[in-house]
């Protein structure tokens, strides 16, 4: 069966994942080159074939009956009026370029639509109906049945608004602009040499700079004031500061030796000087768009249960379950709120929620806590509290919640304070010491300081390292929320790891035989292992994991679900299932699997927690460095195998709940910075408290609690690397500091002395900040080689694992 | 020589034009998503039966355009 799970897409050639298409023996990665796949071999180039599909609509299943409620559209979609509607949804599942061109055709499936646009990198279609002539259930229901089913969640993230970007796009359009043509209107006056250029053609250019350098000014860069004056106003001086000061005596001076004739001004190096911080400051709002960090408890829930109404059930949208409703939850379902176990086996897992790893039995009549993922057969619920109300998202109303996380101010911005005195000292000093002398010269030095200062380059170093960085981290699976979080990782020097889901596997366990009597243990594990291949279910793949070489087969195979499994091998009847399904007797309530050959009971498995591989040389890379935690909400059972991985010096803690993890990490600050991973909701509150907090997902698209970055479960090995390149990062941004501190001593020298021309200006800015950001770049992409990054493997890599290998890239953020 | 004053004005004129398609650009949404549009010129032409629904495709635009800014500048 794992076999069969390698294959390739016979469309286009990407691997197929679990949930691949298969028509006619054939395999697809997506129902998208399913179809082109049959108009291409179907000869037909004119594909009425869509018009004509007809799809097994899941008609009869009222699956999607709450999108009938009005409040719920309202919640749902972007834009309503009589005529029409739109909707934006998030698709998961969309991944290449075959998806892309399904989903835009399907105006042509379902008459009431009229358009769709897909943004492949985002995973997001929308589309645009008409809700006279179709619903918005119906929309949903094909896209489901087409294998693109949506998340969907009514509560809007928080994400850069599209406007937002627009704006510095247009902001950088503009400063280009007029940057471009100030330049070339200068080259007269510093290509004249020795002749002078002739006063008419002179003040003709000086006057058409002032005009481009206004909307540079007042538009382009606007931001870099905003921010100054918000920063001064809570007694921050932030790299905005020096910046701003920088710009306004650029423009002061310049228009004052354009309007007296005596000078070309500095226009064009002050209109270069905004252009490239506006590129740096794009650099700085790099994010994933595909991916979400700011999830709350109300992502995580279904948006639709199943209510028990007096004339059978109903699917409702969430917010209208009351207390006193009843409910069914199915099989992997989550319990939506607090409530009493009206009937029904209920074996609720609680890992995601509380952190304990082995599922949990309840008897008719107990009170049963919300988040929980019913793992046995249909259960029947009476809700006692409402959502908001429940014991888990009681957590969301703690302090680090309520308010947005303040970075830690960074290093340019602690660097900024003292520059910013300094510069003005040495303005003032050297205005003074030429007063006596010429008050013309006086004022010349006190503003060519000012100018020569502006710290372009120390502005711009940190956006291009700390982006190369995010840039570099994303190819290895770590995706950072924007490249700020770069210089936290770098600061760290206490980490703390939850356990279930994190360090260990959130779904796969190691499976350990027991004999009984009957068959040898080889034996009975050889006939398992081939009645288990055909199972999905997580226990059973931790079965087959342990005879890859078997190499019998099953002749007959049936699943029970909740239950177990029976087999027919080689004449013999197998059964691997729970105790009631065996027949075994056992008042053990662990995780036990019983193995039933014909009728007799030769033995069982049991399963321990598989830790994630490279565990053990993770710690021992990472003790040196730093000091190390653990908050687990399971139990200690664990606690010998832990402490011989993490060293005597860790702090080992048990049976947390989501509080205790958060107070002890709000305990911890106080004296250090504390990177937090973890990947569960019962992390929520840790992550949000700590420095720096790391979402641990197998996959990263699936809900993960609000973060600072995303990490794929897989790479957790490499966190030593990762913290050395953010290190090694922030060395590289204060080695530049160095630099451009030299080339300011270098204008300085010049300013001083009143000497300051506009062409001297004009080559030392743009000089230092190519240097500064050439050096930034490669110092960071040097340095990742030297770590072990190699990104042309992970680029490879990518393109292998059914991802657009862009998507590895951050972009702008946009809805 | 002086005609440089001209040369300059029209020249201004002229590629501020482009900024101002630029900004029409922007404004289209053209520059939210750089990676999907490489993808969908590979596509066939639409066939003309099915556009011409209700509304033309462009009011539609400008009509979810406007009430999307609406929206997301809360």
């Amino acid at each position: 069966m794992s076999n069969a799970k390698r294959t390739s897409c016979v469309q286009c050639d990407l691997p197929c994942r679990e949930d691949a298409v298969a028509i006619d023996g054939q395999h697809f990665c997506c129902s998208g080159c399913a179809t082109i796949y049959r108009i291409i071999n179907e000869g037909d180039t004119n594909p009425a074939y869509l018009e004509d599909i007809q799809l097994s609509r899941a008609g009869s299943s009222d699956t999607y009956s709450f999108l009938d409620d009005e409040e719920m559209q309202l919640q749902l979609l972007s834009y309503r009026d009589d005529n029409h509607a739109l909707i934006n949804l998030s698709i998961p599942r969309i991944h290449c370029s075959s998806c892309v061109w399904l989903l835009e055709n399907v105006y042509r499936m379902e008459t009431g639509i009229i358009s769709s646009n897909v943004q492949l990198m985002r995973r997001k279609v929308s589309i645009r109906y008409n809700p006279k002539a179709t619903s918005l259930r119906r929309i949903i229901e094909l896209l489901s049945s087409l294998g693109y089913a949506p998340e969907l969640t009514p509560v809007d993230q928080k994400q850069r608004t599209p406007a937002q970007n627009r704006t510095l796009l247009l902001q950088l359009g503009v400063a280009g602009f007029c940057f471009g043509n100030m330049m070339l209107l200068s080259f007269p006056e510093y290509l004249s040499g020795t002749e002078n250029v002739s006063a008419n053609f002179r003040n003709f250019f000086g006057y058409v700079s002032i005009f481009l350098s206004l909307p540079v000014l007042f538009f382009s860069a606007k931001d870099f004031f905003r921010r100054a004056v918000n920063g001064l106003r809570h007694r921050r001086i932030t790299i905005d500061v020096p910046l701003s000061l920088g710009m306004i005596a650029f423009y002061i001076r310049s228009l004052y030796d354009i309007l007296t004739a005596s000078g070309m001004g500095f226009m064009d190096s002050f209109a270069g000087l905004v252009f490239l911080l506006l590129i740096g400051r794009w650099l700085q709002e790099r994010t994933y768009g595909a991916l979400a960090f700011e999830r709350d408890y109300q992502s995580f829930f279904p948006i639709s249960v199943t209510r028990i109404e007096q004339d059978g059930s109903k699917t409702i949208p969430l917010f209208r379950l009351k207390p006193g409703d009843r409910i069914l939850v199915r099989q992997n379902e989550l319990i939506p709120a607090d409530a009493v176990l009206m009937a029904g086996d209920a074996k609720i897992d609680f890992s995601f929620v509380t952190g304990e790893s082995a599922p949990q039995r309840y008897e008719v009549g107990a009170h049963v806590y919300a988040g929980g993922r019913q793992t046995g057969t249909t259960i029947e619920l009476q809700i006692t509290r409402e959502v908001s109300q429940s014991y888990l998202t009681q957590l969301w109303n703690e302090q680090p919640f309520r308010q947005p996380k303040h970075p830690l101010s960074n290093f340019a911005d602690r660097v900024s304070g003292i520059f910013t005195i300094a510069i003005l000292l040495i303005a003032i000093v050297s205005a003074l010491y030429w007063l006596p002398i010429d008050v013309v010269i006086a004022l010349n030095a006190f503003s060519s300081v000012l100018i020569i200062a502006c710290p372009c380059a120390l502005a711009l170093s940190s956006p291009f390292a700390l982006g190369q960085a995010q840039r570099l981290l994303g190819q290895y699976r770590l995706f950072l929320k924007n490249p700020g979080v770069v210089e936290t990782l770098a600061g760290i020097s206490h980490i703390v790891f939850d356990k279930t889901g994190t360090l260990t596997h959130s779904k796969e366990t190691k499976a350990e035989y027991q004999r009984i009597c009957g068959e040898t243990a080889e034996e009975a594990i050889s006939l398992a292992v081939a009645a288990a291949k055909l199972s999905a279910h997580p226990l059973s793949r931790s079965i087959a994991a342990l005879g890859s070489s078997s190499i019998r087969e099953a002749m007959s195979f049936e699943e029970i679900a909740g239950n177990g499994i029976k087999a027919r091998v080689e004449k013999r009847t197998i059964r691997i299932g729970s105790a009631e399904f065996t027949g075994a007797k056992t008042s053990n309530s662990e995780t036990v699997s019983y193995l039933k050959i014909d009728n007799q009971i030769v033995g069982y498995f049991t399963f321990r927690q598989a830790y994630r591989t490279g565990m053990r040389g993770m710690f021992n890379l990472l003790l040196p460095s730093y000091s190390l935690s653990l908050l687990s909400g399971d139990n200690a059972a664990e606690e010998t195998n832990l402490r011989n991985i993490m060293g005597g010096a860790a702090a080992l803690h048990f049976m947390q709940s989501p509080k205790d993890k958060l107070n002890y990490i709000g305990r911890l600050q106080e004296n250090e910075s504390v990177l937090m991973l973890g990947d569960g909701l019962n992390d929520a509150g840790a992550l949000k408290q700590s420095s720096c907090g790391i979402a641990v997902a197998e996959d990263v698209h699936s809900f993960v609690p609000a973060c600072d970055a995303i990490m794929n479960a897989d790479e957790l090995q490499s966190l030593p690397k990762f913290l050395k390149l953010a290190k090694h990062t922030l060395t590289i941004i204060k080695m530049n500091l160095g630099i451009s501190l030299a080339y300011n001593l270098v204008g300085l020298s010049f300013a001083i002395q009143g000497t300051l021309s506009p062409l001297i200006c004009a080559v030392l800015m743009p000089l230092s900040s190519i240097s500064v950001i050439f050096l930034a770049s490669s110092g960071v992409h040097l340095s990742a080689k030297y770590l072990g990054f190699d990104s042309e493997k992970m680029q490879a890599q990518a393109s292998s694992i059914s991802e657009p290998a862009k998507s590895y890239l951050p972009t702008g953020a946009a809805a | 020589m002086s005609v440089i004053f001209l040369l300059i004005i029209i020249g201004l004129l002229f590629s501020g034009c482009f900024l101002a398609a630029f900004f029409w650009a922007v404004g289209n949404g053209q520059y939210d998503d750089d990676y999907t549009p490489s993808i969908r010129i590979l596509f066939d032409d639409k066939p003309s039966t099915a556009s011409t629904k209700d509304l033309s495709h462009t009011e539609i635009e400008t009509k979810t355009a406007t009430r999307i800014n609406i929206v997301t500048e809360d």
